[in-house]
């Protein structure tokens, strides 16, 4: 069931909190030995939370559509009293003592909090195959990875374990996850979703948000995610907004952006097709579609380069000397970080403001782009390097060079999906809007949801 | 001929390895403990990220602050 089916159901009295979480751990006890998707699981904390739900309910109670529906946490989000590991060896002990902004609000929802996802370690990759906690396998084909840095959370939604798990993005970790799990990822804006409690990865690229299983879930979770939190300086205290889109949507007026220059060029031809597709199913719901020339994408993923490798460093500094605690591609991440001079992390974020200017001006032309959310379906466990039109890529830089960018600009962006590639993997399509415009995102993917059945494909168990 | 070719790549390969940034030695003088090994792995990746970076700040006004708290939107709402 998807968030809005369970918050009906349970409001019909067709089933109870009890039994959806129920039934969440029993997927979760059928599948996880396979996925490996979820690190720690709170059986007894969310039967229990659960059962008060219910009676809540009966009694009249009702927090809103949350109220008494699972979901699980990626584990940078710091839960109190239960283990809080970011994936890595330097804190697989590590018990908080309070919950994240984004785990309290879920509860004040009334949200059935049922255990933490798997992820890359320290959130830093994109393959999701952690050397300390096990490699997370993508529930369409599991000899491929789920994507990262939110695997397990990418693939436990994928698998209808949950029908939401929270993700952090630093450089494309919600979307490519959904991406590759063909699940509907958000990255809202930047100051959106408050990031206290969340274990950082990058101080100004670090981004929350939710993956589900349709655009109207992500938005039903982002009324409760969304807005002003003190405890988080750069929180914005914009209004927010009903994210939830109506029904009948259309999307008459609304301007289309097709980039003719970067997103489309090295990219699997079956992913190019699925998500041209998606431009014809808008233009047919009365979008008016423009081809538009976006700055410099390339120059954008340097920026983000530089500054994720130098603030992650400069955050992990503490615990660089204990080298036998990281795997080895965080560790050379790590290191590339402390070598970077500090004039070109000043640059970077210098180059940030012009870049972002650049993109408002784009903004006068169109009201969303549309791209693909990656250039390849998921690759397989193991592998480094894709071969994507007659060229070699490594599998890490072809993974986030169409989605890093949109972190450094702190616009929300979207991933839905929006077809298969020729191995039966996922394909996502991205849609970017300007800031603080998620709700036009969301509508726009409702509208586009609502008129295909890309979403409700299912990997084969 | 050849020859000529061969000793015009040498000091094209000379003056390149000059050009570029010595890695070990800044790791050397910033105390950093990164075996050799694992110094000769990540350079390549310095290099091109270097080479694809240094000459964006080129054009960076000179008025331009670095945007270190970042808002995504030029009015500051906070």
């Amino acid at each position: 069931m998807t968030i809005l089916e369970a918050a009906a159901a349970l409001r019909a009295r067709t089933v109870s909190s009890v039994e959806l979480t129920r039934a969440s751990l029993d997927r979760i006890c059928k599948l996880n030995t396979k996925l490996n998707a979820f690190l720690t699981v709170i059986e007894e904390r969310a039967l229990a939370r659960a059962a008060k739900a219910d009676e809540e309910l009966a009694k009249g109670v009702d927090l809103g559509p949350w109220h008494g529906v699972p979901y699980a946490a990626k584990d940078v989000c710091s839960t109190a009293g239960i283990r809080t590991t970011c994936g890595s060896l330097l804190f697989k002990d590590h018990v908080p003592d309070c919950d994240a902004a984004v785990v309290e609000r879920l509860a004040r929802a009334g949200a059935v909090a049922i255990g933490k996802t798997g992820l890359h370690e320290l959130a830093y990759g994109i393959t999701s195959d952690n050397p300390h906690f096990g490699t997370i396998r993508n529930p369409w084909n599991p000899d491929c990875v789920p994507g990262g840095s939110s695997g397990g959370s990418g693939a436990a939604v994928a698998a209808r374990m949950v029908p939401m798990a929270l993700g952090s993005d630093t450089g494309g970790s919600i979307r490519i996850p959904a991406a590759y799990c063909g699940t509907v990822g958000l990255k809202p804006t930047f100051g959106r979703v408050s990031r206290f409690g969340v274990m950082p990865l990058d101080f100004s690229l670090d981004h929350m948000g939710p993956l589900t299983r349709t655009v109207r879930d992500a938005a039903v979770t982002l009324n409760v995610l969304a807005g002003h939190d003190s405890r988080d300086d750069t929180s914005s205290t914009r209004p927010v907004e009903n994210y939830l889109p109506g029904e009948n949507l259309s999307l008459r007026g609304v301007r289309l952006g097709v980039p003719e220059n970067f997103f489309f060029e090295r990219i699997s031809p079956e992913i190019e097709s699925a998500v041209r597709g998606m431009v014809r199913t808008a233009e047919s719901l009365g979008a008016h579609v423009m081809p538009v020339r976006v700055p410099d994408i390339a120059a954008l993923n340097a920026v983000g380069r530089v500054i994720l490798l130098a603030e992650a460093s400069a955050l992990m500094q503490p615990y660089l000397d204990r080298r036998e605690n990281f795997g080895a591609d965080v560790l050379a991440l790590f290191d590339q970080g402390r070598l970077l001079a500090a004039t070109d992390y000043v640059n970077a974020q210098r180059l940030r403001r012009v870049m972002r200017d650049e993109f408002n001006r784009l903004w006068e032309q169109v009201d969303c782009l549309f791209t693909p959310a990656a250039p390849i379906g998921a690759p397989r466990i193991g592998q480094t390097t894709v071969n994507i039109a007659g060229g070699d890529e490594d599998v890490r830089l072809a993974s986030t060079r169409l989605v890093r960018g949109i972190n450094v600009l702190g616009l929300p962006a979207l991933s839905i999906p929006c077809g298969l590639d020729a191995d039966g993997m996922p394909a996502g399509l991205q849609i970017v809007a300007p800031a603080f415009q998620e709700a036009r995102l969301l509508r726009i993917g409702a509208a586009l949801e609502d008129a295909t059945e890309f979403h409700k494909l299912t990997p084969p168990e | 001929m050849v020859v000529a070719l061969q000793k015009s790549l040498t000091s094209a390969f000379v003056i390149l390895k000059i050009l570029m940034t010595d890695w070990k030695k800044i790791a050397e003088a910033r105390g950093l403990n990164i075996p050799a090994a694992d110094l000769e792995r990540i350079a390549p990746s310095l290099d091109a990220l270097e080479a694809a970076f240094r000459p964006l700040t080129a054009s960076i006004p000179h008025e331009t602050e670095p945007a270190v708290v970042f808002h995504a939107t030029t009015e500051d709402v906070r």
